[in-house]
């Protein structure tokens, strides 16, 4: 542990420690560090072509609203099914209790993959779900990192944010998207 | 054509970081494609990195390279493919490995859990292979620009057994490679860039039969016409 610290030391300067990469920080507005970025909901193909594919404008999702969003790097892999969702899934109660008015989950896949994996894992009435299928919303945050060597092309970091009425309150983003340390529920409930 | 392939070893340690919960810092190179400041540093690099990491563009304009759509006749173009073994360990496997010495049908899908792929292509194939070994078929796969993730997940909710290995070209390499490309990216239905849907015969590597269609329209690329065609 202490070499992977030295190791961190060495890449990250200390101005930086616990910020990880993102171009937006606590204070800043999300719906404005990302104009004309709409997220795709987690749907079924068939949900999809009634709504004729609708999409959904960041400001929807934030305007107005206390918000908790958290963004993994890919839709049924380890770490994002093992704990991720279950950390948010367990806490959903909690959050509720402290005036959240939705749980939003964000990853690189398209709506369909993320609706399937919603629906397996049993969290759709718990989290709201969307697809940034053509990374444009992690790319403009700067979450985004290239999985290609894993064969998964651009994904996101696996981070967590509280946004009150779209200005960030509080970012989370973990060191390497194969951690689980600050972007749990337990970490953000802290911090709301 | 272009041939990409990754060294199984960088690709097995940056799958294990990502799929096992460890506390250990994760070794993979984190290259990104949007400029960064200078002090955002990249991981130090590590001997066995032999090759430039692949990248993939989400927004991959029409293609102005040289790359032909593959036809019958020519051989197909090697890449490197993933998917999940019945025991449960991701593993890769190479165009050529799929092809070497053996008739391989090939079909491909834009996308797993739409729902011609997943109420008629995918199907059709599952309920065919017997057929299809019968004529001497090897090996029987299904490629979609889909991480190797969400194909064992749609095996899995499809109950596909091992008729058909789902293989996941999660790049989209070797369907670059193949001139394959559908650019849905600007259409609203969020599934970027994928495959046209297709089937293909290949013996040792080389096509005798393609049906290759439209974007993802599914009208000669089904299991009973590759029947016909063996």
């Amino acid at each position: 542990m202490a070499s992977a610290l030295v190791r961190g030391a060495r890449r990250f300067p200390p101005a930086m420690w616990g910020r990880g990469f993102a171009k937006v920080a606590a204070g800043d507005d999300i719906v404005a560090a990302a104009p004309d970025v709409a997220l795709q909901k987690a749907r079924s193909w068939d949900e999809g072509v009634s709504s004729n594919f609708s999409t959904t404008p960041l400001k929807d999702l934030f305007q107005g609203k206390k918000v908790v969003i958290f963004g993994l790097p890919g839709a049924y892999t380890g770490v994002c099914s093992a704990q991720h969702v279950p950390s948010y899934q367990k806490n959903i109660d909690k959050f509720k209790a402290k005036g959240v008015n939705s749980v939003i989950c964000v990853a690189v896949n398209d709506p369909y993959s993320m609706n399937a994996w919603a629906e397996k894992l049993q969290a759709k009435d718990a989290i709201e779900f969307y697809g940034d299928f053509d990374g444009k919303f992690h790319k403009s945050l700067e979450l985004d990192i290239d999985l290609s060597a894993a064969l998964l092309g651009p994904r996101s970091h696996r981070w967590s944010a509280y946004v009150e009425d779209g200005k960030i309150k509080a970012l989370n983003v973990e060191k390497a998207p194969s951690e689980f340390k600050v972007s749990g529920a337990e970490v953000i409930l802290d911090q709301i | 054509m272009a041939t990409a392939t990754t060294t199984a070893a960088s690709f097995s340690t940056a799958v294990r970081r990502l799929c096992v919960s460890t506390s250990t810092s994760i070794r993979l190179r984190h290259v990104t494609t949007s400029a960064r400041p200078p002090t955002r540093l990249i991981s130090t690099p590590t001997p066995h990195r032999l090759l430039p990491l692949l990248r993939f563009s989400a927004t991959a304009s029409p293609s102005s390279t040289t790359v032909s759509t593959i036809s019958v006749g020519d051989k197909l173009p090697d890449a490197t493919l993933s998917y999940f073994g019945s025991d449960g360990e991701l593993k890769t496997i190479t165009i050529a490995d799929l092809t070497k010495g053996k008739k391989t049908v090939l079909f491909a899908v834009p996308g797993a859990f739409t729902p011609t792929c997943s109420q008629k292509h995918l199907p059709g194939f599952v309920e065919k292979a017997k057929e299809l070994k019968a004529k001497g078929v090897d090996v029987i796969a299904c490629v979609s620009v889909n991480d190797a993730f969400v194909m064992k997940a749609w095996k899995e909710d499809l109950k596909v057994g091992d008729e058909v290995l789902l293989v996941s070209d999660g790049n989209g390499v070797f369907t670059k490679a193949l001139g394959a490309e559908l650019d849905l990216t600007d259409k609203p239905v969020g599934l970027g860039v994928r495959s046209r849907r297709y089937s293909l015969l290949a013996e040792d590597g080389v096509v005798k039969v393609l049906n290759l269609e439209e974007g993802g329209s599914f009208t000669n690329s089904g299991a009973e016409d590759m029947l016909k065609a063996l």
